[in-house]
């Protein structure tokens, strides 16, 4: 279930190593080349992406094929923090509403293996920002396919001007 | 005929290029990438690297904390302190796990200005943890300062939390002088500066961030480094 993504948290007591799990693996903290090559990923989309989504807390950035969303658990640190959890993952435009699904229930099987849980208004404001993602890439489809059009309307356009022009002369 | 509508398509392109590069870059932000620093904020968790980047890009500080997780877009910023007319780019705030030195590497060689935040206090109580964090730390940044090809970017160590020091507290601001002389010469603080380039590269200076004027003294305390 867990296989497509990435998840990380940071210790409640801020000095313990944060909890990473990458496709489906608890990544242990020895672990440095895993882990930071799932910051890095989480990294890529924040810097490259577009943040599409915030609200109470929840925020989504994604980028054409990735997304990064923080949602807030349950517990706070222990210092009072909000202490988010992270889950970045692959999406795909043209497929279904399974793939959100998928990232929930798997956001939620993390956030229980770390001892911490999401409240039910969390989890839907979560759900609410995959809609918005799913908004945007069904608009960027929109947009290419129009894009796509208006080129080729242009180029019909100036082909047929060329014939008008060669048989003119 | 032909000639007439290669001018319209070629205004058609030129108009669309136009507005997208306006929507893209408003003129300050031709300003600040022209004349701004780049910041990297890098320490530990729990240093007050998000507390200090909310206030160099907003002039506030949080009305409520959050663990850093994924790394935030801070963005560009131009305020006036003092007599400091300060211009700060878009830059990241990172995670401070140990997991992030690759994303601090990222932002370290990108920086014109590196501030290393640390728990002042708590070096000063001899938390041996905290030492041997912010000696792992440091040995990074050191190797990055050796390997980078680039002009070293200014770096300063910020100890923050000096509040909750005692003696900082009852230290009158004539004397703070030799509060911050008294703490560089802690061993681990020595060892942090050589690491750091030595004493002529790495700045040190000591502060609180309880309060906005806290804050805004300290960051005034730092800027005038970097204008001197």
């Amino acid at each position: 279930m867990t296989g497509k993504f990435i998840f990380w948290a940071q210790a409640l007591d801020n000095s313990s190593p944060d909890h990473f799990d990458a496709h489906g693996r608890a990544l242990e903290p020895d672990d440095a080349v895993q882990r930071q090559q799932a910051v890095s990923c989480v990294s890529r989309v924040i810097k490259n992406g577009k943040r599409l989504f915030e609200q109470s807390g929840v925020l989504l950035t994604a980028d054409a094929g990735h997304f990064v969303v923080e949602v807030p658990s349950a517990q706070r640190d222990s210092v009072g923090r909000i202490a988010p959890i992270v889950c970045y993952g692959e999406y795909d435009a043209a497929a279904g509403d399974a793939q959100w699904e998928l990232a929930l229930v798997a956001l939620d099987d993390f956030a229980k293996r770390i001892g911490r849980n999401i409240q039910p208004e969390h989890f839907e404001t979560a759900r609410a920002s995959f809609e918005a993602l799913k908004k945007k890439s069904s608009k960027t489809k929109l947009t290419l396919v129009v894009g796509v059009c208006a080129f080729l309307i242009l180029v019909i356009v100036y082909v047929l001007a060329l014939k008008k022009w060669q048989t003119a002369y | 005929m032909v000639l007439p509508l290669l001018a319209w398509v070629g205004i058609g392109v030129g108009a669309l290029l136009g507005t997208m590069l306006a929507v893209t870059l408003s003129w300050d932000d031709i300003l600040i990438k022209l004349q701004g620093k780049r910041l990297a904020v890098l320490g530990a968790r729990g240093v007050g690297k998000t507390h200090l980047v909310k206030f160099l890009t907003t002039g506030s500080i949080p009305a409520e904390y959050k663990q850093t997780v994924a790394s935030e877009k801070a963005s560009s910023h131009r305020f006036q302190l003092k007599d400091l007319d300060l211009k700060v780019k878009e830059f990241l705030d990172v995670s401070g796990d140990k997991a992030a030195y690759s994303e601090w590497k990222d932002r370290y060689n990108e920086a014109n200005i590196v501030f290393y935040l640390l728990r002042a206090d708590r070096l000063i109580a001899g938390d041996r943890k905290v030492e041997a964090r912010v000696r792992d730390d440091l040995r990074h940044i050191g190797d990055w300062l050796e390997s980078s090809e680039k002009p070293r970017p200014r770096f300063f160590i910020i100890g923050t939390h000096c509040d909750l020091d005692a003696e900082f507290r009852s230290t009158s601001v004539d004397k703070i002088g030799d509060y911050v002389d008294k703490f560089r010469r802690l061993p681990i603080v020595t060892e942090l500066v050589a690491r750091g380039g030595g004493a002529q590269h790495a700045k040190v200076v000591l502060g609180s961030m309880k309060t906005v004027e806290d804050t805004e003294a300290l960051v005034y305390q730092v800027f005038k480094q970097v204008a001197s």
